[in-house]
């Protein structure tokens, strides 16, 4: 569980803070390779190589083509994944299975990108529930745009955390079949061995009636956790903390990420 | 001993010259009290003081005589009609430097936020003391952060001194009697934090009549009674706050606006009895409290807790003692009520004894020695919970020792030189029982558990301190400084500012003493018979063991947050030019500063040197106040800084579809440059000896600047393809209106 208390948000609210867009003059920056790869249950097995752009060009990251992918785990046979479209490599011979440790090596421009992960027992996801979410002033409270309009809505997952052995969770949720790319990573820190029921909240757009709503449950090691819990929080004011690139665990790259999980999905409609 | 004859308050720095021996001089130490050596004789004896007229007494000395002053108050001297000639260059002569002294008369006067007088505002118009934006609490001395101030209301240590997330500060000007801020640069009584001192006198209160004030203000009233317990030999204060903006929350039909709460009061108190010419004893508490409630789901309630209880013992005529037992405590609470609902409770309290000794050997030597022992006890954090679906948590208690004795010596060996030269031995003791880790990579790799009583680990540091002044003349003297100062309490914060919810830490195994090196020099120059005074001074800082959070640390509740810290080490250097009027119908100071401040942490910025967050290069802040006529007075301050450094990113990428921003060096970019002009006036309504009463006027940001609180990056809500840069801002032309009183 984590415990933020959001001072700016409450000062926003109190002191009827006004906001304008400004100009900025940011550095340029060289552009970086952006691995993202996972191995799961449910293959098949996905790696997008992309690349990043200037903070003041269009956001449309360039593809990296005809890279070697290779997932290799601690029994198989090493599997060269195919690119099956600009960018995104897969194989569907690679199927994750629990306990086992894959490791990704990546081959582009002149460059080896390495990591390895574990997949960890699966915890059960047992239910996606809706409920009503507090409006507050325009949008509602944490984020959410201000053109919304009747009821606002987000959901909740339950799932049981088992008491001997430390564990790690990701979420993520579909709108529509479109990711939102909230980030939802939870550890059993203090709530070993109880009943987890999380809120997802929605920082973009809040869920609103006749929305699809699906989530998918991962189980996470370590090391996938710590690189979207260092993803940093919201960055409002003074009191914020400084931003910084999560930490990642590839090696030979510092932007993106190598994770072997679990999966299990459920969907709702919003009525 | 020097006091007042209307209120019988006692005068801090009061001056005590010999007309025969212009040499002897004296001025009374923090309790009012003074000691001179003169030969047998017969004398004339002046002392002066801002503000009252001087006194003139014919003396004979023919043994060791007590003679004690009262000083009569001056209208006339704040409207700048008489000049009086006594030690007004004490500026120049003594060994202080990288310090600045506030008068309440004169903080009253300025303008600020809301109407309400505050001293943390003021001071943060001086060189050298710096805020970072509006809406954030807390103060950056030279370079060093909010947690490496040591603020003291009548001893007591305060860690928390903001209220309202720092619109406010804890200090109520009405109890408030006297400021001593030194950047870095204390003598070696104090101790305990590496950046500054700000030491907060509170009044006594009026030992001959009974008074009460107050005034009323848009968001905020005040009241204060003070009087004699008995009539001229004891004396109480009382003095009270409470804001209500919240009160304006409730206009609102909408239930989602009426139902949040917040708002803080506090509560000074002190009495104070003359027992008989050699003993004296005192009593200050503080209380206050900030509450925050959202929705009835949300809340936060936090706050101080002090209490000193001293005793003045004159030993002779050459040896004074105090000897005070302190308390002080800081806690918060969290509480939310939703779906699952918890309370997060966190304390940290002091129990302190200190014993000093201040032996006036004679008109060159002066000792001050004594020692110093605070307990404290730290509650990381508790979380309770009704609900079944989280584990109730209990982190480790951390129970500390600090201990110190200290000696310094004030010498004037030639009437051209002052030193102030002393030594602190400090020394820090990590105390059981508890289970303390050792940590490879943030992960716990031993654990070894300590019984109660038990020592975990020990530092001892000495803390050489020496300033000197050489006085070239009445008018001119360059001043020269080197001071160490140790602290063992860390403050842990994912955050620059001060956050209700900081939490301090000990040192302990894995966490090193913060030490903190500064040299400076300074160059006092006064000017038409020290009607103006200029000083320059720069210092260069070395801090050893700083630390720092890794990305997405978790600090609430948190038992391994050792793990959670990176370490390194920080540089600062500056230069502060101050110009200040002192009397007249105009007075005010423009101050400017230059400065750098930097931090090495391994696993930040590749482990090179960065900007820290408070670093901000050019500084200026120009106060002045008019005095019209007997009836108004005027007052402004314009201040203008260029931007504070910050991280904003140099490109992004896409992670599951969503834009993430990529970021290259630490705190590379800056903020915009942030200007704003407050404008004051105050009205005296009504000013007899029975009533007084006054109207303050005030306005905030009166050229309406737009001065960034934030700059986010968000997508733009037509054009998906572009993200914008988005400015908050919080105050534009804010007016307000205070009534005050005393009767």
């Amino acid at each position: 569980m984590k415990i933020n208390i959001y001072f700016p948000i409450l000062i926003l609210f109190l002191f009827s803070a006004c906001r304008e867009n400004i100009e900025l003059d940011l550095n340029s920056s060289n552009p970086q390779i952006v691995v993202e790869g996972s191995v799961s249950v449910d293959g098949p097995t996905r790696i997008s190589i992309t690349k990043s752009v200037n903070f003041n060009d269009d956001n449309s990251f360039p593809t990296v083509s005809n890279a070697t992918v290779i997932i290799s785990d601690n029994i198989g046979k090493p599997d060269t994944l195919k690119e099956s479209k600009p960018g995104i490599y897969t194989s569907s011979k690679t199927v994750g299975m629990v306990g086992r440790t894959y490791s990704l090596t990546v081959k582009a421009n002149d460059k080896t990108i390495t990591s390895s992960g574990t997949i960890p027992n699966p915890v059960r996801f047992d239910s996606l529930n809706v409920m009503e979410q507090i409006r507050f002033g325009g949008g509602g409270f944490g984020g959410g745009t201000t053109t919304q309009t009747g009821s606002l809505y987000t959901v909740r997952v339950k799932f049981n955390d088992p008491e001997n052995e430390t564990n790690y969770y990701r979420f993520i949720e579909y709108i529509n079949s479109k990711p939102t790319g909230n980030i939802y990573v939870y550890d059993d820190r203090l709530n070993n061995g109880k009943t987890n029921d999380k809120t997802l909240l929605n920082f973009t757009r809040y869920l609103v009636k006749d929305d699809t709503v699906t989530v998918e449950m991962q189980c996470i090691d370590k090391a996938v956790y710590e690189y979207f819990n260092s993803f940093g929080n919201l960055g409002m004011g003074p009191s914020s903390s400084t931003p910084a690139n999560p930490y990642t665990n590839l090696n030979g790259a510092v932007l993106g990420f190598f994770s072997a999980h679990t999966t299990e999905r459920k969907q709702i409609v919003i009525k | 001993m020097i006091s007042d004859t209307l209120t019988g308050e006692t005068m801090i720095g009061a001056n005590i010259s010999i007309k025969e021996m212009p040499g002897a001089l004296a001025s009374t130490n923090h309790y009012g009290y003074y000691s001179l050596t003169l030969p047998k004789g017969k004398y004339t004896l002046t002392v002066g003081y801002i503000g009252y007229k001087n006194s003139v007494q014919k003396i004979e000395l023919s043994e060791n005589k007590m003679i004690n002053i009262k000083l009569e108050p001056d209208s006339k001297v704040l409207t700048g009609v008489e000049v009086y000639a006594q030690r007004k260059n004490h500026n120049i002569t003594s060994t202080e430097m990288g310090m600045q002294k506030l008068e309440i008369k004169e903080i009253a006067k300025i303008p600020v936020l809301f109407g309400e007088a505050d001293i943390m505002k003021t001071l943060k118009l001086t060189p050298g003391i710096k805020s970072v934006g509006e809406g954030s609490g807390g103060m950056f001395v030279r370079g060093g952060t909010n947690s490496q101030n040591l603020i003291l209301l009548d001893e007591a240590n305060v860690y928390n001194a903001d209220h309202l997330l720092g619109f406010f500060s804890t200090f109520n000007s009405d109890a408030i009697k006297d400021i001593e801020m030194y950047k870095g640069t204390a003598p070696a009584e104090y101790g305990g934090r590496i950046s500054s001192v700000l030491d907060v006198k509170m009044n006594e209160g009026n030992n001959q009549t009974y008074h009460v004030g107050g005034g009323i203000g848009l968001i905020s009233s005040r009241l204060n009674i003070e009087g004699p317990i008995v009539k001229g030999k004891g004396s109480f204060l009382i003095t009270a706050r409470r804001t209500y903006a919240d009160l304006f929350l409730k206009l609102s039909k909408d239930t989602i606006i009426n139902n949040n709460q917040l708002y803080f009061y506090d509560l000074n108190a002190k009495a104070n009895y003359t027992i008989n010419d050699k003993n004296r004893i005192f009593f200050s508490g503080y209380f206050g409290r900030d509450v925050l409630k959202f929705q009835n789901r949300f809340g936060i309630d936090w706050g101080n807790i002090t209490g000193t209880l001293r005793w003045n013992h004159i030993w002779n005529e050459k040896l004074f003692s105090n000897t005070a037992l302190i308390y002080s405590d800081y806690d918060y609470k969290v509480a939310i009520t939703a779906k699952t609902s918890f309370s997060l409770t966190s304390v940290i309290k002091d129990l302190n004894f200190k014993h000093d000794f201040q032996y006036y050997i004679n008109s060159q030597n002066t000792l001050t020695f004594g020692l110093n022992s605070i307990y404290h006890t730290i509650i990381p954090g508790q979380l309770e919970t009704p609900d079944t679906l989280i584990t109730p948590y209990h982190l480790q208690n951390k129970l500390g020792l600090e201990n110190a004795v200290f000696v310094s010596h004030v010498w004037k060996p030639t009437s051209n030189l002052n030193i102030n030269i002393g030594v602190r031995l400090s020394s820090f003791s990590l105390l059981g029982p508890g289970d303390f880790y050792s940590y490879a990579n943030a992960v716990v790799k031993d654990t070894t558990h300590f019984n109660a009583g038990k020592v975990v680990k020990t530092y001892i540091e000495p803390e050489p301190r020496v300033n000197v002044a050489y006085v070239f003349d009445e008018a001119s003297s360059i001043k020269a400084s080197y001071d160490r100062f140790t602290q063992y309490l860390h403050m842990v914060s994912n955050s620059t500012s001060s956050t209700p919810t900081d939490i301090w830490i000990p040192s302990s195994n894995i966490v090193k003493p913060e030490i903190g090196d500064q040299v400076s020099l300074g160059y006092f120059r006064n000017l038409k018979n020290n009607e103006y005074q200029f000083s320059a001074e720069a210092y260069y800082k070395w801090m050893q063991n700083q630390l720092d959070l890794r990305n997405g640390a978790q600090i609430q509740a948190n038992e391994y947050i050792e793990g959670e810290l990176l370490f390194g080490h920080g540089r600062a250097y500056g230069l502060e030019l101050l110009l200040k009027k002192k009397y007249g119908k105009l007075t005010g100071w423009v101050g400017y500063t230059y400065s750098k401040t930097e931090r090495k942490i391994g696993g930040i910025n590749d482990g090179n040197w960065y900007p820290a967050r408070q670093d901000i290069t050019h500084d200026i802040s120009v106060v002045g106040i008019y005095e019209i006529n007997k009836k108004w007075s005027v007052s402004g301050t314009w201040v203008f800084n260029t931007g504070n450094a910050v991280t904003f990113p140099s490109g992004k990428y896409t992670i599951g579809g969503k834009t993430q921003f990529y970021y290259t060096e630490r705190n590379g970019y800056r903020m915009p440059d942030y200007h704003r002009l407050d404008l004051g006036a105050t009205y005296t309504m009504k000013k007899t000896k029975k009533f007084e009463s006054s109207l303050n006027f005030s306005v905030y940001n009166a050229y309406g600047h737009k001065n960034p609180y934030s700059i986010d990056f968000e997508t733009d809500e037509k054009d998906p393809t572009k993200i914008n840069a988005v400015m908050t801002y919080l105050f534009t032309f804010v007016p307000s209106i205070t009534y005050n009183f005393k009767f």
